[in-house]
């Protein structure tokens, strides 16, 4: 699909009006890494959503005004009293004493004035200094998480190509027990025989177990290959090839996969439209 | 008192994630008489209703503002998207307590049969889907004024689940250029 299909097919119009299932959320999100026009779409559109509501002068009553900007004020300073380091709610300490009336005695007050005034520094010191390391640690988060979208970007690229092959034919794996919100995706290229798979939806497995693809081939399940548990995420996992298969399933096998599929076990299946 | 200053969408969202007074002032004032507009697509008819829920709709905002996040939409669809939750939630609790079961009631019908003659209060999106074919105006209706699921939509209008989702695609496709019109 193109961007512009996708801007055509009221997939944006659809997320905007948070109609949008989990899914098609991702896939505007992928979108819109690769193709910015997909995200000026999208703002375009929910900036014409707002227009349409002001359109309508529907201001809300004085008296709801006041109660309302009195309720945000309340939770304001509800809030600051949970946290004092809220820039907004600066409180001003004086720091400097008034000096001591008694003109003999000036000198004294103004040493203990400098004593004060030099820890007032050495306070504020220490209050830049944790806002500077606090900074640092974010900044470094930030580049951690940067690169960590990089490389998800690149994945996600990569498996859209995947995907958009017109060789491919997409096998979707539903739950085995009923209403069990399991999903998975096979995505085999009849032509080359190779077989990608995206587990959408599956949980994490426990220790020592491990999801296992099978493909049915002459009324038999042979083995696909099995799916790292700590590599599940959304990528598109590279399987065994197969010219030819009626239906995939994917069960939960112990570590290192069975070389029968365990039938109870058997989480996902989808026949091959 | 409201602002004089006008701020770009980043510079509010940081004056909101800082608690600051003029940020929660300037999206009382800026923003209120729009999300009044949402909410009353769905109470239309109770104008002490709606206000209620635009300030339980504010109260939200200020409590969830650090979940926001800028890069999957701006800061209005968020919170209209509060709002339409909280009125949706609101409409469910007023239909249990009139005792009716999951299933299409008379107002539901009466919904999804409005047509702008009928309903001349209809403003905004509500107003619009009452301007689409009757199979995507059902199903967009069930959707967006009720917050149905494609699965349930499927149950309650007897149509398989890919009609559904073609309806609500045309359906959307069609708002866009009624929006358009405009």
């Amino acid at each position: 699909m193109t961007a512009k299909e996708y801007i055509e097919s009221g997939a944006i119009e659809a997320i905007v009006m948070g109609l949008a299932d989990e899914q098609e959320v991702q896939l505007q999100q992928a979108m819109e890494l690769m193709y910015p026009e997909v995200k000026e779409a999208r703002e375009a559109f929910e900036e014409s959503l707002e227009q349409l509501d002001r359109r309508e002068a529907n201001q809300p009553s004085e008296a709801a005004n006041q109660r309302i900007t009195a309720m945000l004020q309340q939770e304001l300073e509800k809030f600051r009293q949970i946290h004092p380091d809220t820039p907004g709610s600066a409180r001003v300490v004086s720091l400097v004493s008034e000096p001591a009336p008694k003109p003999i005695k000036w000198l004294r007050s103004a040493l203990a004035a400098c004593v004060l005034l030099l820890m007032g520094s050495i306070l504020i010191n220490f209050y830049y200094f944790s806002k500077f390391a606090d900074y640092r640690t974010r900044y470094n988060e930030l580049l951690t998480q940067q690169n960590t979208l990089l490389t998800r970007q690149q994945n996600l690229e990569a498996q859209f190509t995947v995907m958009k092959d017109p060789e491919i034919k997409q096998v979707r794996m539903n739950a085995v027990a009923a209403g069990a919100p399991l999903l998975a995706t096979v995505y085999w290229n009849t032509k080359t025989a190779e077989v990608y798979l995206l587990m959408n939806n599956m949980p994490k497995p426990q220790p020592g177990k491990q999801y296992q693809l099978w493909a049915q081939v002459d009324g038999k399940m042979v083995d696909a290959g099995v799916i790292d548990p700590n590599d599940q995420q959304l990528a598109l996992h590279k399987m065994k090839n197969f010219n030819e298969a009626a239906a995939f399933a994917i069960s939960l096998e112990n570590e290192g996969g069975a070389p029968e599929p365990t039938l109870t076990a058997v989480q996902v299946l989808g026949k091959v439209i | 008192m409201p602002p004089t200053s006008t701020y770009t969408e980043a510079e509010l969202v940081h004056l909101l994630r800082q608690r600051a007074d003029n940020g929660f002032n300037y999206l009382y004032h800026h923003y209120s008489a729009a999300l009044l507009t949402v909410i009353r697509n769905f109470v239309p008819h109770s104008p002490e209703v709606a206000e209620e829920l635009l300030q339980e709709v504010y109260i939200r905002v200020f409590r969830k503002i650090d979940l926001y996040d800028a890069n999957k939409s701006r800061l209005y669809t968020w919170m209209a998207q509060i709002a339409r939750n909280l009125c949706i939630d609101e409409l469910r609790k007023q239909k249990m307590v009139a005792g009716s079961k999951n299933q299409l009631t008379e107002s539901d019908v009466d919904e999804l049969v409005a047509t702008p003659a009928a309903n001349p209060d209809r403003i905004g999106m509500a107003a619009l889907l009452t301007r689409l074919p009757a199979g995507e105006k059902d199903a967009l209706t069930l959707a967006y004024m009720q917050g149905h699921t494609q699965q349930e939509i499927s149950e309650l209008l007897a149509v398989p689940l890919g009609t559904v989702k073609s309806r609500m695609r045309n359906g959307l496709k069609k708002l866009r250029e009624l929006i358009g019109e405009r």
